[in-house]
């Protein structure tokens, strides 16, 4: 059975027995329940109470009568009294602090479980073994947000049930794991790997931003360097009040980067407008070139830091080795938001809020700047959409202040993006500074592209 | 009222330390509610004698526990959090554990429910697909294909 279906089940069941009394039994009436100085103390109130919740029955009338005769006026109150005996008045209140106690215990158990005896024999007997059929959706999903990314890997792999299940609670199990590398960043005192958007956006504009955290004990990085890795960014969930901006999802392909090819096609290109569930070859993805939606991504090739997010064609499969451009791989965009059948990505999502690097909560320590990385056009275009050869190719020098505060006030250049970087290598240029080397595209790729790492930018060649 | 009587769905009676008890949200808010005497025994449906006395056991054991700060739920959970008397104490059978589970969730006992799901989580972890089915006695409704597929899909993950 499904675990939508059992959870159908659960609800219809509560729904049964939310109706269902407790057995009087529990709540003999002959017995009184309360000890005396609480009915002495709380008679009065409690007699008004219930007097209005029990209209129609008669001891309840008898109540109301004596209520009535007691509001009015004291001499009223002495005749009202009379009516009913001393014991009589007893014997009333006790019945009605028992159906108080009543109501209490229905409001606790009535709506969470029925009496065991009026429990169908399904529900007392409790298939053991399949714990997905035994629990809650609710509580499994609190077992499975225990496990690591692996684990929940190989969970999926249980059964069909399981796999559902994993995969239903992806965008939690998702969130939880990034929440835990951020974690683990904040411990290792690392920063994360982080991509920002470079968007022509206004600044102070809100946009989700996916990264990896350096989590070296996943895959991620392994399968990051082994091929193409894609980002697909989606607006907040929560829209902020003001420069609240949608738009469709869009993709990054990365290339292949090896340790004996360094500097080597960090960074492929960007498809815009691309719509979720659509496929494109990523031979065609760098065709369409850079775009005011680029996306950047810093990749360290020493500690392996990866920018991006694995996944393709089939959820999450990584990408043939794209060094032949001949045998192109597929990727499958899929807006992280709102398609919940990814499962497992190890992404985070930070906010990004103007221009500039925003480093997640949890992770304050300022990143080593990037010693130099360059960041190249990744293979020759062999499509029509692809963009003239650069009759001038640019340089593009950004050089970063190491000592620099990271400073999250928009830069004076146009739409910026944002990278963070890894920790420098031993054969860093001079302290305090850094490069990234950037080959831009033609003047009319519109490469909005500038880089402040914890930093601000201090020139642009 | 240092004493309460709690009945379980089997009609067994058990009186509990109350500080133990209301280690029980739902016990306790009950408690609040009722004005309770400590004479009458609170019914406890759902959870039979025998899991009822587990929780006993374990909300006696932890009933002067520190409060915690509230645990930062990104928080990293591994298997050196469980101390050795809650290890003890959930080293049942998977039919008792899955009962303690649903009974710390019911009386919302937090901390008994972070442990008890915590367990699970570790007799899972680090282990294969088949591994996890022979554990939880569960066939595999997948097609050879199907089973080839999603194992390619989760390669990804896997140590090699």
């Amino acid at each position: 059975m499904s675990p939508q279906r059992m959870q159908q089940q659960d609800e219809a069941h509560e729904d049964d027995v939310a109706h269902r009394p407790i057995p009087a039994a529990w709540f003999d009436v002959d017995e009184p329940l309360f000890d005396r100085s609480f009915r002495a103390s709380g008679e009065a109130g409690a007699a008004n109470f219930t007097a209005d919740e029990l209209d129609g029955d008669d001891e309840a009338t008898r109540l109301k009568q004596s209520n009535a005769s007691s509001s009015s006026s004291s001499s009223t109150a002495a005749a009202g009294s009379t009516l009913l005996t001393r014991a009589q008045q007893k014997e009333l209140a006790d019945a009605e602090m028992c159906k108080q106690r009543k109501q209490i215990m229905d409001r606790y158990f009535g709506r969470t479980s029925a009496p065991w005896d009026t429990m169908p024999d399904s529900l007392k007997q409790r298939p053991v073994g399949d714990l997905t059929k035994v629990l809650p959706v609710e509580l499994l999903f609190i077992i499975f947000r225990s496990l690591d990314t692996q684990s929940l890997a190989r969970c999926s792999q249980v059964c069909k049930s399981w796999q559902r299940l994993i995969d239903a609670d992806v965008c939690g199990l998702r969130l939880w794991q990034l929440k835990q590398n951020s974690t683990q960043c904040d411990r290792e005192a690392k920063p994360p790997c982080c991509l920002t958007i470079s968007h022509s956006m206004p600044r102070h504009s809100a946009k989700s931003v996916y990264a990896l955290s350096p989590d070296r004990s996943s895959a991620l990085g392994r399968d990051w360097s082994a091929g193409f890795a894609a980002l697909s960014t989606a607006a907040p969930s929560i829209p902020l009040p003001s420069h609240y901006e949608s738009h469709q999802p869009y993709c990054i392909a990365f290339d292949r980067v090896t340790q004996s090819l360094v500097n080597e096609r960090i960074l492929s290109s960007v498809a815009p407008d691309l719509e979720a569930g659509t496929e494109t070859q990523v031979e065609r993805l760098r065709a369409s070139a850079l775009s005011k939606r680029t996306v950047a991504c810093i990749y360290d090739t020493q500690t392996r830091w990866a920018a991006g997010m694995l996944f393709s064609v089939a959820k999450r499969q990584v990408s043939e080795d794209t060094s032949r451009p001949q045998t192109p791989a597929p990727i499958e965009h899929r807006d992280l938001f709102t398609d919940d059948t990814w499962a497992q990505t190890s992404c985070s999502r930070i906010p990004y809020i103007g221009s500039g690097f925003n480093t997640p909560e949890g992770c304050a320590s300022p990143p080593a700047l990037l010693e130099s990385s360059r960041v190249t056009r990744p293979y020759p275009a062999d499509d029509e959409d692809v963009p003239p050869p650069p009759q001038v190719r640019q340089n593009l020098h950004l050089t970063l202040a190491a000592s620099r505060s990271h400073s999250s006030a928009p830069s004076a250049h146009p739409p910026a993006t944002a990278t963070r970087v890894a920790p420098p290598p031993q054969s860093a240029q001079p302290s305090g500074q850094t490069s990234l080397q950037l080959e831009m595209f033609p003047v009319g790729a519109s490469l909005n592209l500038d880089v402040s790492v914890w930093g601000e930018l201090l020139s642009v060649f | 009222m240092s004493q309460i009587k709690l009945q379980s769905s089997d009609g067994r009676e058990f009186t509990v330390d109350a500080k133990a008890a209301k280690m029980s949200e739902t016990i306790k808010n009950m408690l609040e509610d009722l004005g309770g005497d400590g004479e009458n025994a609170i019914p406890v449906p759902n959870v039979t004698g025998a899991i009822l006395e587990k929780v006993i056991q374990y909300c006696l054991h932890h009933k002067d526990d520190v409060a915690k700060p509230e645990e930062d739920e990104t928080k990293a959970k591994k298997q050196e959090d469980i101390d050795s008397w809650d290890a003890d104490f959930c080293r049942v059978d998977q039919g008792t554990l899955f009962e303690m589970i649903l009974a710390a969730n019911y009386l919302d006992i937090k901390p008994m429910l972070d442990l008890t799901c915590k367990t699970v989580a570790n007799m899972i972890r680090g282990k294969t697909p088949d591994e996890i089915r022979k554990l939880f006695n569960i066939k595999s409704d997948f097609s050879p294909e199907e089973e080839e597929q999603v194992k390619k899909e989760n390669d990804w993950c896997e140590e090699k």
